[in-house]
C-alpha cells in the first residue's frame, strides 16, 4: 500500500508539469502582457524593454516558462505581476479572493454530498414509487440545467422580485451593529459570517443543484446494481432484517463509486464555481479566472489555472487512492 | 416483458436486424425517452424551418420601430414580434430560432467528433496493447485532469470564436470518455472466439476492428454521445454566454443571454427563452441517453 501510494504522488510531478507547460504556451498566445504599460505616457518603450527583460519576456517560450516554473514552485516574486490590479502580485491577489471561493464551494460539497447519498438510497430503495420518480425528475433537472441561467433565475425570482437576498458580491460594504452602520471589516465576526452567509446563499444553492443532479442519480443505479448481487440475496436469505442487509451489506459497497464519482468531478466543480461566481460577481478566484483572460492578465491567470488543475489532479488522486483503501479487491501491482 | 422481446426478436433471422429491433421496441416502452425524441424533433424541425417560423423577421436586422413601444430596442412582446426585441432591437424569437441552428450544431457535431476520435483511440489502445496502449491512456488521462472550463475560457480568447472555432475547442475535451469505454469493450471482446477465428483466417487489425470490434463496441458509445450532446450544448451555451463563444452578430441560445442579465429589470422577457431552450434540449437528451442506456444494456431492463 505504501509502496502503491509513492508510486502515484510520483505520477503527479510530470501530469502537472505538463499541464503547466501546455497552459504557460496556451496562454502566453493571449499576448504580451506587458504591452498595456504603453498606454500610460510616462512609460517609455526603454522601460518596456527593461521590464520584459526583468520577467524574461524576450526570450524564447521554453526559457520563459522555466523562470516562471521556478519562481511558481518556489513561491518566489509572488508568481508574476498582475496587469489588472497594478501594484499587486498575482499570489496576493489570488490569496485576497481565495477564502470566498473557499466558504461557498465547500459548504455546497458538503451539502451536496449530505443529499445525494441518501436521497440516492431512498429512491433505489424504493424503486418506481412516486418518490423515486420526484427524485429522479430532480436529479435530471439538476443535471440539465445550465448553471449560469439557474443563477440569473434564481437572482431574478429572489432578488429583484422578492428582496430575499442579496443580488451580488460576497458581503455587505456596512452591517448594522446596535442600529448603526458599522464598516464590514469592523464589525464582529459573527455577524460578518453572517452576512456571508446571507450574500452567499443563491451561489451555493446554484452549486448545491448541480452537484446533486448527477451524484443523486450515480448513487440510485450504483445501489440498484448492488441490490440484486448475490451476497445480498445470501444476507437476505440468512434472515438478516432488511435494515442490516441495506446498511450492512448493500450501502458500504453501493458508497465506493460515488466517492471516486466526487473526486473525478472536481473540474466540474471549478467550472461551476467560475460560472457562479461570475454571475453573482462574488470576487472569488473563479470570477478572477475570467478577468484574468480578459485582460491577458498572464501570471495571474496561469497561477490560477496551475491551482485549478492541481485541484483536479488531487481529485483524480484521492478518487484512486480511496478505491483502493476501500475495495480490497483492487490490487497495488 | 423481457421474453415477449426476446421471442419477437428471435423470429427474424438476421441477427443485427432483430438486435436493433429490439433496442427500438424497449425505447419505445420508456416513456420519457420517447417524449424526449418527440420534443427533440420538434426543436430541431424548429431550427431547422426558423426562416418560414420566424414571421418574415431576420435575425441580424435593426427593426426600425414599433407601434408599442417608443423605442424598438428592448421593446417588450408585441404581435409579429412574440417574444419582444433585444437590446440591439432585433426580433428575439427569430433569433431563437436561428440560435437553435448553432447551438444544436455544436452539440451534435462535437458529439459526433468526440465520438470518431474516442472510438479511434479506444479501438487501437485496446486491441493493441502494450505500449501503444499506454502512451493513448497516458494522454488520455492527461486530458482528463485538465481544468476544463478556465482552458476553454483561454482557448477561446486565443482564437477568436467563429462556429467552427467553438466546435473545435469542445471536441478537444469530449472524447476522453468514449475512448476509456471502448478500449475497456475491446479489451473483453478481443479475447472472444470470433475475433480470434477472424485472427485465424489471417485479417488485418484494421479490417478486425472495423468488421468486428467496431459495431459491437459501438452500443456504450451511442448512449455516451447523446448524454455528451446536452453537455457540449452547456458548454456552448456558456462560453458564449461570457462572451467568449459564437460572437455577434450570429445569434446562439448563449450570447442570447450574454446581455440579458443587464436587462433583468427592464426587459426580463429576454432572459427566459434562450435558458428554457438550453435547458429543455438538454434534459431531452440526457432523458433520451438514459432510455437508450436501458434499451441497449438488456441487464439493466427490468
Amino acid at each position: 500500500m505504501r509502496n502503491y501510494l509513492i508510486r502515484r504522488s510520483l505520477e503527479l510531478i510530470p501530469v502537472l508539469f505538463a499541464i503547466a507547460f501546455v497552459s504557460f504556451w496556451l496562454v502566453s498566445k493571449m499576448g504580451n502582457p506587458f504591452a498595456v504599460l504603453l498606454l500610460n505616457p510616462h512609460v517609455k518603450p526603454e522601460d518596456l524593454q527593461r521590464l520584459m527583460h526583468i520577467w524574461h519576456w524576450d526570450q524564447p517560450i521554453y526559457v520563459r516558462f522555466w523562470f516562471w516554473f521556478k519562481d511558481f514552485i518556489t513561491f518566489r516574486h509572488g508568481w508574476g505581476l498582475s496587469v489588472m490590479a497594478p501594484g499587486q502580485t498575482a499570489l496576493q491577489l489570488i490569496g485576497s479572493r481565495i477564502p470566498v471561493t473557499i466558504a461557498f464551494s465547500t459548504t455546497s460539497m458538503i451539502v451536496a454530498i449530505l443529499l445525494s447519498i441518501p436521497l440516492g438510497v431512498y429512491s433505489a430503495i424504493h424503486q418506481y414509487s412516486i418518490s423515486d420518480y420526484i427524485l429522479t425528475f430532480f436529479a435530471f433537472f439538476g443535471m440539465s440545467m445550465p448553471t449560469f441561467w439557474f443563477g440569473i433565475m434564481l437572482m431574478y425570482v429572489f432578488s429583484v422580485k422578492l428582496h430575499w437576498f442579496p443580488a451580488a458580491g460576497s458581503h455587505a460594504a456596512f452591517i448594522t451593529v446596535k442600529g448603526l452602520p458599522v464598516e464590514f471589516s469592523q464589525a464582529p465576526w459573527y455577524l460578518r459570517v453572517l452576512n456571508e452567509a446571507w450574500y452567499l446563499t443563491l451561489p451555493t444553492i446554484v452549486l448545491i443543484v448541480f452537484e446533486v443532479g448527477g451524484w443523486l442519480r450515480y448513487m440510485r443505479s450504483s445501489m440498484l446494481e448492488v441490490k440484486s448481487q448475490d451476497y445480498v440475496r445470501t444476507a437476505r436469505a440468512k434472515g438478516l432484517p432488511e435494515r442490516t442487509v441495506i446498511y450492512k451489506h448493500a450501502f458500504r459497497n453501493a458508497v465506493i463509486p460515488i466517492i471516486t464519482l466526487i473526486g473525478l468531478s472536481f473540474p466540474g466543480i471549478v467550472g461551476g464555481a467560475m460560472i457562479t461566481e461570475t454571475v453573482f460577481a462574488i470576487p472569488g478566484i473563479g470570477r478572477l479566472t475570467y478577468q484574468a483572460v480578459m485582460h491577458q492578465d498572464i501570471f495571474v491567470a496561469m497561477a490560477l489555472i496551475m491551482i485549478f488543475a492541481f485541484l483536479v489532479v488531487i481529485g483524480n488522486f484521492l478518487a484512486d487512492i480511496f478505491y483502493a483503501i476501500a475495495d480490497p479487491r483492487i490490487r497495488y501491482s | 416483458m423481457a421474453n415477449e422481446d426476446y421471442v419477437e426478436g428471435g423470429m427474424n433471422t438476421s441477427e443485427s436486424y432483430s438486435y436493433w429491433r429490439k433496442v427500438f421496441q424497449r425505447l419505445k416502452k420508456h416513456k420519457i425517452a420517447m417524449v424526449s425524441l418527440w420534443v427533440l424533433v420538434v426543436i430541431i424541425l424548429m431550427a431547422v424551418f426558423a426562416k418560414p417560423l420566424s414571421f418574415g423577421n431576420n435575425p441580424y436586422s435593426y427593426i426600425k420601430s414599433v407601434p408599442w413601444a417608443s423605442r424598438p430596442e428592448l421593446a417588450p412582446p408585441g404581435p409579429g414580434h412574440p417574444l419582444g426585441l433585444d437590446s440591439m432591437g432585433r426580433d428575439a424569437w427569430s433569433r431563437l430560432l436561428y440560435g437553435g441552428r448553432v447551438s444544436l450544431a455544436v452539440g451534435f457535431i462535437c458529439s459526433i467528433v468526440g465520438a470518431v476520435v474516442g472510438l479511434f483511440f479506444g479501438l487501437i489502445s485496446g486491441y493493441f496493447g502494450g505500449i501503444t496502449d499506454m502512451l493513448i491512456m497516458r494522454f488520455t488521462d492527461f486530458m482528463l485532469s485538465l481544468p476544463v472550463l478556465p482552458l476553454m475560457i483561454v482557448l477561446s480568447a486565443v482564437i477568436k470564436g467563429s462556429l467552427w472555432t467553438i466546435i473545435f475547442i469542445i471536441s478537444i475535451f469530449s472524447w476522453m470518455g468514449v475512448a476509456r469505454l471502448v478500449r475497456g469493450e475491446v479489451l473483453s471482446l478481443k479475447e472472444q472466439e470470433f475475433t480470434e477465428a477472424a485472427r485465424a483466417i489471417g485479417e488485418t487489425p484494421g479490417r478486425i476492428m472495423w468488421i468486428h470490434l467496431l459495431p459491437n463496441s459501438l452500443a456504450p458509445v451511442i448512449v455516451a454521445s447523446t448524454l455528451a450532446i446536452s453537455g457540449n450544448i452547456i458548454y456552448e451555451a456558456t462560453l458564449s454566454f461570457l462572451g467568449l463563444g459564437i460572437r455577434q452578430p450570429t445569434p446562439s441560445w448563449g450570447n442570447m443571454l450574454n446581455g440579458a442579465q443587464t436587462f433583468m429589470l427592464t426587459a426580463p422577457w429576454l432572459m427566459w427563452w434562450p435558458g428554457l431552450a438550453i435547458f429543455v434540449t438538454t434534459l431531452a437528451f440526457n432523458f433520451l441517453g438514459d432510455g437508450l442506456r436501458d434499451a441497449l444494456d438488456p441487464r439493466l431492463y427490468r
